[in-house]
Formats: C-alpha cells, structure tokens, sequence
C-alpha cells in the first residue's frame, strides 16, 4: 500500500468531563477506501467522526487531513462533509435547495449550482424531485437527498453517521449495496460510523471495531470475523463460543488445551502459547457439526484425531430458516451454540429438543484469543 | 451549541446587555421603589419619607384589610375550583377528539382569550345588568297575571357576579394546559385500565386524573395568580363590598392618595403570587423526582 | 358511526356540556356585536339594522386618538418586545454562564407579578424617577406608555421563542456548519426560520397583549396620552350604549383578524405556542 494516509488519527482523546469518549486513538484512513468506524453505542466512534468534520475538537493528540494538522481549522472550511445520523435535512428548503446549500454558502453561482445540482439528483436517482420538501419525500428518498447534498461538495472524504439507521430493514439491505457501488463510482473515500455489524461487514473495506474509547482491532472484514484480536471482536462480530482455556500439553503438532468449562480436552491445531499466559478459545457456532454418532461408535462419520469431540443434550432450537440455532448443553451444564444449515440435501433429519448429540469441530476451526 | 462565554464574549454582551438593562432600569428598579415606599410614610401630600418602618404593613393586617385579603384569596380559589370543573371536560372532550376537530376546538375555546378584557367584561354586563338579556327574557315569560309586576333580578354589582365574570375571564387559561397535559397522554394507558377491568370512572380518576396531574396544576396556578390580583372584573362587575385587593391598592394610589399604604399592599399581593408560583415549582419538581 | 371508549365527545352528556360552555363563551360577545347594528339607543330588543352608531364612532375624534395611541403603542412595543425577547431566548440557550437560573427567573417574573402591582409601580416610577415630559410629538408622547408595555410584553415573547428553541434540532446547524456555513449564515439560513413561527407568535401575542391592556396602561397615561381602552374603560363606567358595542365589535374583530392571520402565517401550533 504505497496511498499515504487521507485520514490520520494520532494518539487522539476526546474527554466529556470525566467521561473518555475516544481515549489514544491512533488510526489511518486510506485514499479511497470504504473504512467503518464499528461499536457499541458509547464507543466513541461518533465523537472520532465529528473530530474529523470539526465539529468536536481533540483534548489531545492530533487529526490529520492529508498529512495536515487540522486543528485550527473550523468545520466550515474543512474538506470533509457528513451524512448525519437523523439526515438533518433542513426542514424549511426544497430538495434542490437543500443539496445546493453547501455550494450556495460557498459562493458558487447559481447556474453552476443549478447545473452540480441536478447531476447530483442523477447520480442519487431523484430526478424529478428538486421541488419537493423533505417531509414529502419516503425514507429512502431522504437518504438519497442527505448523500447528494454531501457530496456535491467533492470532498475529500465523505462521512457518514450511522447512514442507514433511519431505514427499515428491508430498505437497509437494498441501500448498503447501492451506497457501495456509489462509493465505487465516485471514488471518494468514505468514512462510515455504524452499530451494526453486518452492515460493516458487507460494505467496508475496512473496520476498525472500537470499545471504551479505544481501536480494539483494525482488518478488513473476513479477517475480523475468523481472526478476532480479543474476546470483545470475536463477540461483537457474529456469534461465538468463548472457553476459558488452560494449556495441557504442548507437544510438537497440535497442542492440547483445556477449557474450563469444556468437559474434554481441546486439540489445537495451532503453536502452543508460552505457559502461564491467560487465553480464551473462541469457537464460530457454524464451526460445529452435530451427529447422533460418537467417535466410539464404529459407524461414526469423523473418528480421526483432527477433530474434537463432546456429548451433549439438545436444550433449545431457534429455527432461523435457512438455518437453525441449537443450544446444546454439556454434561457440565455449559450451552454451546450450534448453527446447523437446514433441508441440506443428503443431510440427516432434523434433531430435537432433549435428543442426545454429538458435537464435532476440527482442530483447525477454533481462535486463541489473548485479550 | 452551548459554550462559555469566554468563547464568543462580544456575541454574549450583545444578547445579554439590551434585555438586562431594561430589567434592571425598567422593572427592577420600579419595584424597588415600591418597596421603598412600602417601608416610608407620607411627610405631606406629595412629599414620602422612606423611613425604614414596617408600620404599612402592620396596617395591613387590620381585620378590614385582612377581610379584602380573605376575600381576594376566597374569590380566586372559588373561581379556579369552578374552571377546573367546567374546564376539565372540555379539554378531554377535545383532546381526545378526532385530529381534523382538535385544532379547531382549541381555536374557539381560545379566541376569547385574544379578545379585549375589558371588551369581555363589558359583554357580561350588557347581559347581567337589570335590563340586560337575563332579565329581559325572565320578563319575556313571566306570568305577570299571577305574579304581578316583574321586579329585575339585581345580577350585577354582587359577589355572584364577579365570580361569574373571573370565570368567564379565566376559562381558556385553565383549559390550554389541561389539553396539553391530556394530549400528551398515551392513551392506550387509558385503554390498558379499560382493558383489565376498570370502569370509565375508575380509570378517570386512577389513570386519567394522575396522569394529567402536572397539567392540572399548571391550570390551577396560571388560573389563580392572575384571579387573585383582578381589578378590572371587580370593579366593573362587583358592588362597594365584593372590592378586591387590587381594587384597595388602587384607592390608596388614586384617591386615598396613601402611597406607602398602597405600596405595602402591593407588595403583600405581589409576595403572594410569587409563593403560588413557587409552590408550582416545588410540586412540579418533587413529581419529576 | 359508534365511537370508541375514548371517543367522548360521542357522548351526549359531553356535548351539552361542549354546548354549555361554548354559550357561556360567545353568547355575550355574540349579542354584543350584534346590537352594535340595532337601530335602538335600548340594547335589548331589535328593532332593526343601522350603522349609525358605527358613523358616530367614526366622528368621534377623541375614541379615534384613542384608537391610534393604541395601535401605535401595541406596534413599538412590540418590535421592541421581539427584540429583546428574542435576544434573552438565544441568550439562555446558546450560553452556560452563572446566574443563568436566576436570570431565567427574573425574566420569567413580569408574567407572575399582578397587572396592579406593575401598574403602581410603573406609576411611582413615573413620577419620582423618570417623569415623561408632557406635550411631547407624536410617537414620543406614548414612551411612559410604551416602556410599561415592553416590560412585561417581552417576557412572554422570551417564553415562546425560548420553547420553539428548545425544539431544535442541533444537527441542523451542524450541518450547515459542515458543508460550509458561518455563525452569521447559520443564523439567517437555519435559526431564523426555525423560529419564525415563534416569532409570529410572540409578536401577535405581545401585539395583543399591549392592545388588551387596560390596568397597566391606566396608571401610566396621562391626559393627553388615553387609549382605547381606558377611553371604553370611561364609557363603560358612565354607561352600557350601542357605541360602545361598536367600539367593542371593531376592536373583536380586528384581534379575531390577527388570530386568523397568526394561523395562516404559522398553520397548527399557535395554541400551544401562545401558553
């Protein structure tokens, strides 16, 4: 990656009293790049946008726009614009006049900005809709409009809080594809806060997860979700099982683990951590296969030593549709998650509640975590 | 937005200066002086002493001043009883009214508000008065055969009748927090009481009622300050014996010619709408806690 | 069509009521106006249409002074009112500072204090500190007046812009501020017509305040210096005439014009703004 950064986060904290919204952040934002800024509400991934728009200011360190220190520059002569979280579309102006306000105030003349105006309703599919108020138009419409006044401003990097948040679900779904192919399309950097996961997932190249203020890990998304730096990514991103793990033995090859509260030992496909050092396994619940064999059993599917086995009871099944979500329960009493896909042809038939299981995962699936 | 106004001092001096100083000269200033006056004695006619004495106020608490003072605080707890009453149905029946009737009904309860007080005061009397409309239609009916003449009912100039004009007056200031309090309750809490057995009037006065508490004490404060210092209904309205407090201040000003007097009447009026208010305040804040 | 449980103006019980108040309400000012066009001196019985009274209103040159003091009164206090009410209301919201609740307080005071305590106090004020010059030109001869107005008239114009305030929404002049606007164009561009509204409102109403006051207005005008309603106040007194029902009728409907024009400048939410 030779792009120099376009966005450079430097040691920055923003304090709220005694609260520490952003606490140390140091973090680089490429040219062109989907980044997502992801976390829990509280997080501090709002305040590190509005550090960027200049609407907050840093108690400490430093944020760089293009290798330039901003700090003294105002939000109004930055080279950033927002997509904010309610949209904020100006109540009392048309849509035309709501996307042409940022060139309006810039001094840019009219026929020019009647001209920038209606490509930018091209290029968000309003055309047809300059007249209208924001309250006249739909959910998606007013999305549409909030991007367009943003970006016709050409800036730098777009920053978006939250986009999709005032969508309903379905609508959400549809917009993070086309906001993704918007952003191929203008190829500008875009700087994206979100709660949500899966809309990170799906449309970042990049995330950074935050919590208490703080990066947890930076990657793009596959490696978030198989490689997780801490027990709180491995969490946040998707489901997980989480085992509090101790080392056995460490032989060359696979190293043994136990759990605490697994009720057999792991075999770890993995370099055997120094001893002594606190770690946790985390297992994807669609790492885990279910049968009504076990390995003693001569008929079982998998009885080789790559894979780990355990007995369970079935609790609680959450059909998902495509997939069901077992929770089965160990003879130590632990539930492990178990996501099994459904009407897969060939498949055994579904399991039931309190049917007696196998669970099975290969030496390879689970994560070592040290945080 | 909010910041310290070492952040944007000339901003601050702009918006703070121009209405401060009008207070201060203007309304502060004034009241000072009244003040003054109060703890003062005439030297002569024109010439006012301001001696540090409390004799004013001493004044005050002789039985005939205290009598007015009963009597104010009686008419404007009387009449704030009586607006809630008749108020309090109104505001329900238009808060829970269709949405296309709601702003027109508020409309007309509150038009009469924006029309002159004097010119409202005025309209009671034309129909109160012994050849007023009252009258005029008993006289209409009235089996004289039997009865004999007709003697007019002497509606004016009584007790009666300056309550019935505070009311008149004071009606749509109770009606307007008591619909805003009511609109801004969720009704299906009303439903939910209806729906796990409770009667119409149960859940009026167990949901209902409570519910619309900060709005019905809103109402009964913004209707009893302003009752408690009337002048204009009083003295239009009432005979020589229904003269409220305001009524007396104002003979000490404009014929007594006893300012410091006045002044301390004044001031007892003025301290005691302020409790009202602050008694709002206390219970306001003790129901959000 | 059968209401709902919550329907109760359904009822029968609540709609005499509705009726009840709504005579209580109008019939007095309705047959007011109404024998302001009765060809009668007596204003009980009908005894046919005229405008008569209505041209001797109008030769009255004394009520049409009366009338244009008023009027004159009402519009400088109120620029005046919107003014200061309007900078108190940005005062209190844009700044933290201390004394902040106290000064909230002391703004707030002039609705609480009663109309005849301000009176006197005006009075005495007028006479021991400032005495207002007699024979003054036109509009400065209304200043003792004017001044009394604005004093209690702005407090409720800072109340009605301070609530439309409260309801802003910050992310609009952020925003703004984002895609390139200044404090100043903030200010035009987004937070003045947030609060147009308000301001209509607070303006009608301080308008009408200042021409609805009599008690204040009493004690703070001189010979010279009378308005309509201490001139209705002296007519009153003297007695009950079709003049005065004239008088009266021109006076509802121009205040009736004024709500009307409030509601079609500023559509629903006069009601709740006006309180």
């Amino acid at each position: 990656m030779a792009a120099p950064p376009i966005i450079c986060f430097d040691n920055v904290s923003k304090f709220h009293g005694p609260v520490r919204a952003v606490d140390g952040v140091s973090l680089d934002i490429r040219e062109g790049e989907f980044f997502a800024l992801l976390g829990p509400s509280g997080c501090g991934k709002t305040s590190l946008l509005r550090l960027v728009a200049g609407l907050e200011m840093p108690s400490a360190g430093r944020v760089l726009i293009d290798g330039v220190d901003v700090a003294g520059v105002p939000a109004n002569r930055r080279p950033v614009n927002m997509v904010f979280q309610g949209l904020a579309l100006f109540p009392h102006m048309t849509v035309a006049e709501n996307i042409g306000y940022g060139l309006k105030v810039a001094g840019v003349a009219p026929a020019e900005t009647a001209d920038r105006v209606a490509d930018a309703l091209a290029l968000v599919k309003l055309v047809g809709l300059g007249q209208r108020r924001p309250d006249q138009l739909s959910g998606g419409q007013r999305q549409r409009v909030a991007l367009a006044r943003a970006l016709i401003k050409r800036p730098r990097v777009l920053l978006l809080d939250e986009p999709l948040s005032a969508l309903d679900a379905k609508l959400r779904e549809a917009m993070r594809a086309e906001l993704a192919q918007l952003q191929a399309d203008v190829g500008i950097t875009f700087l994206m806060v979100t709660h949500d996961q899966d809309e990170a997932l799906a449309m970042a190249d990049r995330c950074a997860v935050l919590n208490h203020g703080r990066v947890e890990q930076v990657a793009a998304p596959a490696a978030l979700y198989e490689m997780p730096a801490s027990r709180f990514v491995a969490d946040f991103i998707g489901g997980v099982n989480v085992f509090e793990g101790r080392l056995l033995v460490a032989l060359p090859g696979p190293a043994s683990i136990a759990a605490t509260d697994l009720d057999v030992p792991l075999r770890l496909d993995i370099t055997a951590p120094p001893p002594g050092t606190p770690f946790w396994v985390a297992l994807r619940p669609e790492r885990i296969a279910l049968y009504r064999r076990g390995p003693g059993d001569a008929a079982a599917p998998v009885a080789d030593t790559d894979h780990n086995h355990a007995a369970g009871i079935v609790r609680h099944i959450a059909y998902r549709g495509s997939a069901s979500l077992y929770h089965v329960a160990l003879g130590n009493g632990r539930i492990v998650q178990v996501l099994r896909p459904n009407g897969l042809p060939g498949a055994p038939a579904d399991f039931v509640m309190a049917e007696p299981v196998w669970l099975t995962w290969a030496a390879t699936a689970p994560t070592l975590l040290f945080a | 937005m909010t910041e310290r106004p070492k952040a944007a001092r000339g901003v601050f001096a702009l918006l703070a200066g121009p209405p401060l100083v009008w207070l201060a000269l203007f309304f502060v200033l004034p009241l000072v002086i009244i003040l003054g006056y109060a703890l003062g004695e005439n030297r002569s006619l024109t010439d006012i002493a301001i001696t540090g004495s409390f004799r004013n106020f001493g004044r005050a608490l002789q039985p005939v001043y205290l009598g007015v003072l009963g009597k104010s605080l009686w008419f404007a707890a009387l009449t704030t009883i009586a607006c809630l009453v008749i108020g309090f149905p109104v505001a329900m029946a238009i808060a829970f009214a269709p949405a296309r009737w709601r702003l027109a009904l508020l409309l007309l309860v509150m038009l009469p508000f924006w029309v002159n007080l004097l010119i409202r005061t005025y309209a009671l009397m034309a129909v109160l008065r012994p050849e007023g409309y009252i009258n005029s239609l008993i006289k209409l009916v009235w089996p004289a055969a039997w009865l004999g003449d007709f003697v007019p009912l002497d509606l004016l100039h009584n007790n009666a009748a300056v309550i019935i004009g505070l009311v008149y007056v004071q009606l749509p200031f109770m009606v307007l927090p008591l619909y805003a309090a009511l609109d801004r309750l969720d009704r299906s809490l009303i439903e939910a009481s209806l729906d796990l057995g409770a009667g119409q009037l149960t859940s009026f006065a167990r949901i209902t009622v409570p519910l619309a508490m900060p709005g019905i004490i809103a109402g009964i404060i913004i209707t009893f300050v302003p009752t408690l210092g009337a002048y204009l209904t009083p003295d239009l309205l009432g005979g020589t014996s229904s003269q409220m407090i305001a009524n007396v201040i104002d003979r000490q000003f404009r014929s007594a010619n006893d300012w410091p007097f006045g002044a301390a009447l004044s001031f007892i009026l003025m301290a005691l709408a302020l409790v009202a208010m602050a008694l709002q305040g206390l219970v306001t804040r003790r129901g959000r806690a | 069509m059968a209401g709902g449980p919550l329907d109760y103006g359904h009822r029968w019980p609540m709609r005499l009521w509705l009726a009840a108040v709504g005579v209580f309400l109008y019939g007095p000012l309705l047959s007011l106006m109404a024998f302001s066009f009765n060809n009668s001196r007596r204003t009980i019985v009908w005894r046919g249409f005229t405008l008569d009274w209505y041209r001797k209103l109008f030769a009255d040159a004394d009520l049409l002074t009366a009338f244009g003091n008023s009027l004159t009164i009402a519009a400088l206090s109120t620029l005046v009112s919107l003014g200061l009410g309007t900078a108190t209301a940005l005062l209190l919201w844009r700044f933290r500072f201390e004394g902040q609740t106290a000064i909230a307080g002391l703004v707030a005071l002039p609705i609480v204090v009663p109309e005849i305590c301000l009176g006197v106090a005006f009075l005495v004020f007028f006479s021991a500190v400032l005495p207002w010059p007699t024979g003054l030109a036109w509009p400065f001869n209304l200043g003792a007046i004017i001044i009394a107005h604005i004093s209690f008239s702005f407090s409720f114009v800072a109340l009605v812009v301070r609530a439309r305030l409260a309801g802003f929404d910050h992310s609009l002049a952020d925003a703004a501020r984002d895609l390139g606007a200044s404090d100043g164009t903030i200010l035009r561009d987004i937070l003045l017509p947030h609060l147009s509204p308000a301001l209509i409102a607070g303006g009608l109403l301080a308008f009408t305040l200042s021409l609805d006051d009599f008690v204040i207005t009493f004690f703070t005008s001189g010979p010279d210096t009378i308005t309509f309603p201490v001139k209705v106040y002296a007519m009153v007194r003297f007695s009950v005439t079709p003049e005065v029902n004239a008088a009266s009728t021109l006076l509802i409907l121009l205040t009736a014009g004024l709500a009307a024009l409030a509601l079609r400048l500023q559509g629903g939410d006069i009601g709740r703004e006006a309180l």
